[in-house]
């Protein structure tokens, strides 16, 4: 039986009161929904419809809300049994948009259904790599998944949206309001007050951004002008699917990094739900990986975008002290529902800047701490010197330095387009080099 | 009222910030302009003010092109700038002129090379104009500009729409007058390109110079040209004209003297000259989300 740690309110497997539970679906719902706004970028992209852009939001809402619900189960190999939920995260917009950039929808859709079966294919062996991921590397993971937030959460922040503009004051000052909200009945709030921090937080910051004028026209018609109930997919081609042979290795390699981001996540959520967290459990990790898998295919299969596992959320079930997995099935069960009421999910999804922002930088916190404790918890070594900081270096050089690795041939760039995978390759590859002799030592 | 006079700012039709910001600049000015006249040139004039703000100042002509109110080269003011040229050999001040003179609204954009205030090299600046009157009843241009600007859609759906005027009224001789340096139709990665409808160049978009087009085989089919993500760009084009007398295409290629691909938009035109039909078009590279990664 794994030790609940002081922190945590309600566990894993503690059943939270009703009220309890759905308002921290809520909670959850409103931070999945911040990423909606990428399907309607790849409807842009390929100068899509009106009605291809909210069909794409829906299936995609309902997918993720599947893919929520399927982590949290625990059925055989299915589902890591954690609140680890989906959202139409960044993983996956390059090839998607790539995709229909080159076949339209039916394309995107169909690498989408093939990305996931790769996925799946991984997970059924992910437990035997299990010398590939010791602890400090999973740890790396961890914090370089939080690393990755940090561009779009730092941007939002400050009210920045393309290169070159000038920051927003009005935005700077609700999105510090917000956090500063957040973080103080996060910090000295009791109960339920900690508790709904987050939704605390984000309901001040849409008052001031409606104060402050950040609302727009167009969002208040977005929300006005939205049907009630409508099913997903009205007007649009359904069901179509287009494969393309050059653009299996491309996503087979996404999904192996997307993959990678999962597998920080459900660590993340292993560790703080278990005081005594040695190492991750790599069998439940595989299980988890299945249940993501389950979410991008029928994303794929429904016509939607790409998911994957949220840190952002699972962030915020750390902070909150809430991880528990009737949380995931009333937030999975909610989202598939908003996929069916287009009026409420436009409320979500008209979220304003600053208050993605300051939601971001608060969860990645967590999620910074969070790898940093996992790196540190196993036994001290020189080795663990060289292998994590070597990684983090030429991890984060490539944030740093854009445009140093721009002479790689085009099928490793998505190794050496992110941060998180490059330090993760780097990390294992090391980490294989350097324990050449460790058994040895170890007997001596 | 004079300021009644002074249209509204049309921010709408623009995408970015930074665009609807100076428009809304110009016409406010505009509007102090109007009704204070040459009174208002001492706060106009103010370093660091609310009106000349880092590289941002006003510039006010008279219709005839002489220089009233220049705050960064004082010296300006009172001569007649009228046949000046830029690098390319555009003569700015004319385009101004024209540009709130010659076309239905009496406001518009032009794009130039200038330099920024203390510096010696001019830059790409492409500046907002509008036609105002003083307190007095004289008529006046009155503008502003930003240096190197993130173009927007709407300045090459003006031009395109320009451009296909030009060739439905002129022909095949507009075709020289698009391709100069000195035209409107030109500036930074900026021209207009024609196709012929089967995809072979009239108006080569990789030699938009005449003298360039000279050296190369006439009539390049480009029907068989892929962006860097491998999308037969030319027959999009052709299918997209098909259906509609317009439309938008994107496609992923470099910056010039850059490797990796930026996303970039053409808008293409229909026009039919001397029973031949021809794709008009031309692109501009967008800007990408500072937290997105391509």
């Amino acid at each position: 039986m794994v030790k609940k740690p002081a922190n945590i309110v309600y566990g894993v497997d503690d059943r939270p009161p009703v009220l309890v539970t759905i308002i921290m679906g809520l909670q959850h719902i409103f931070v999945m929904s911040s990423t909606l706004v990428l399907p309607v970028v790849i409807i842009q992209e390929i100068g899509g419809t009106f009605l291809e852009a909210k069909s794409l939001v829906s299936f995609s809402m309902i997918a993720a809300g599947i893919g929520t619900i399927v982590q949290g189960i625990r059925k055989g190999p299915l589902g890591s049994g954690y609140l680890v939920p989906n959202l139409c995260g960044p993983s996956y917009l390059a090839i998607s948009m790539r995709s229909a950039w080159l076949g339209g929808l039916p394309l995107m859709h169909g690498m989408t259904i093939i990305g996931g079966f790769f996925e799946a294919l991984f997970s059924r062996v992910v437990h035997r790599l299990k010398k590939l991921f010791p602890t400090e590397i999973t740890g790396l993971v961890v914090l370089m998944v939080a690393v990755t937030l940090i561009p779009l959460g730092a941007s939002k922040f400050v009210g920045i949206e393309l290169p070159g503009d000038d920051i927003k004051p009005n935005h700077l000052a609700v999105a510090a309001l917000t956090i500063l909200c957040m973080i103080g009945f996060n910090i000295w709030g009791k109960g339920k007050a900690k508790l709904y921090c987050v939704l605390i937080g984000m309901v001040v910051g849409y008052a001031l951004s409606w104060a402050t004028g950040i609302f727009s026209a167009d969002d208040f018609d977005r929300v006005l002008q939205s049907a009630v109930f409508a099913l997903p997919g009205k007007g649009v081609k359904r069901f179509a699917w287009d494969f393309d042979l050059s653009l299996v290795i491309p996503i087979m390699i996404v999904s192996l990094c997307n993959s990678l981001k999962s597998i920080g996540n459900i660590i993340t959520a292993q560790k703080i739900n278990d005081a005594e967290w040695k190492e991750p459990d790599m069998k439940n990790i595989g299980n988890g990986l299945l249940a993501d898998s389950v979410s991008v295919m029928s994303s794929g299969m429904l016509g939607g975008v790409a998911t994957d596992t949220s840190a952002s959320n699972v962030g915020m079930s750390f902070a909150t002290g809430a991880t528990s997995r009737y949380i995931a099935f009333t937030a999975g069960a909610m989202f598939v529902l908003l996929g069916f009421l287009p009026k409420i999910a436009a409320v979500f999804s008209i979220m304003p800047t600053p208050v993605m922002g300051a939601i971001l930088i608060f969860v990645t916190s967590f999620m910074i701490l969070a790898g940093f404790q996992i790196i540190l918890s196993g036994e001290h070594s020189t080795r663990k010197i060289f292998i994590i900081g070597i990684s983090f270096i030429f991890g984060l050089s490539v944030d740093m330095l854009p445009g140093l690795y721009k002479s790689i041939p085009s099928w490793l760039t998505p190794i050496f387009g992110s941060s998180l995978t490059l330090a993760t390759v780097l990390a294992i590859i090391l980490n294989q080099i350097f324990s050449i002799g460790s058994d040895r030592e170890r007997k001596a | 009222m004079p300021i009644a006079e002074v249209p509204q700012a049309e921010v709408s039709e623009y995408e970015y910030e930074q665009t609807k910001d100076l428009v809304q600049f110009v016409h406010n000015a505009a509007g102090v302009f109007a009704e204070k006249g040459e009174g208002a040139f001492p706060e106009f004039r103010q370093k660091g003010g609310k009106w000349f703000k880092r590289d941002r100042y006003l510039f006010i002509y008279d219709l005839k092109g002489t220089c009233v109110f220049h705050p960064v080269d004082p010296e300006l003011e009172g001569k007649d700038l009228i046949r000046l040229k830029d690098l390319d050999g555009k003569p700015v001040i004319r385009y101004v002129i024209e540009t709130v003179t010659e076309e239905p609204d009496p406001y518009g954009w032009v794009h130039y090379l200038w330099a920024e205030p203390g510096e010696i090299f001019p830059r790409w600046k492409s500046s907002y104009v509008l036609r105002v009157k003083s307190p007095e009843g004289a008529e006046y241009v009155i503008g502003s500009g930003i240096y190197n600007m993130r173009p927007e859609r709407k300045f090459i759906v003006d031009k395109v729409d320009e451009a296909a005027e030009l060739i439905r009224t002129k022909g095949a001789r507009a075709f020289e007058q698009l391709q100069k340096r000195s035209s409107r139709f030109v500036w930074g990665d900026t021209y207009i390109f024609v196709l012929s409808m089967d995809g072979k160049a009239v108006v080569d978009p990789a030699f938009p110079s005449m003298e360039a087009a000279a050296v190369v085989r006439e009539g390049r089919d480009l029907t068989g040209f892929r962006d860097a993500m491998g999308k037969n760009v030319v027959i999009e084009m052709i299918d997209k004209l098909r259906n509609s007398d317009s439309a938008w295409v994107m496609y992923m290629w470099p910056r010039l003297g850059e490797s990796t691909p930026s996303r970039k938009v053409a808008y293409i035109k229909k026009v039919s000259a001397g029973g031949k039909s021809y794709i008009v078009g031309s692109d501009i590279f967008l800007a990408n989300p500072i937290w997105m990664k391509l």
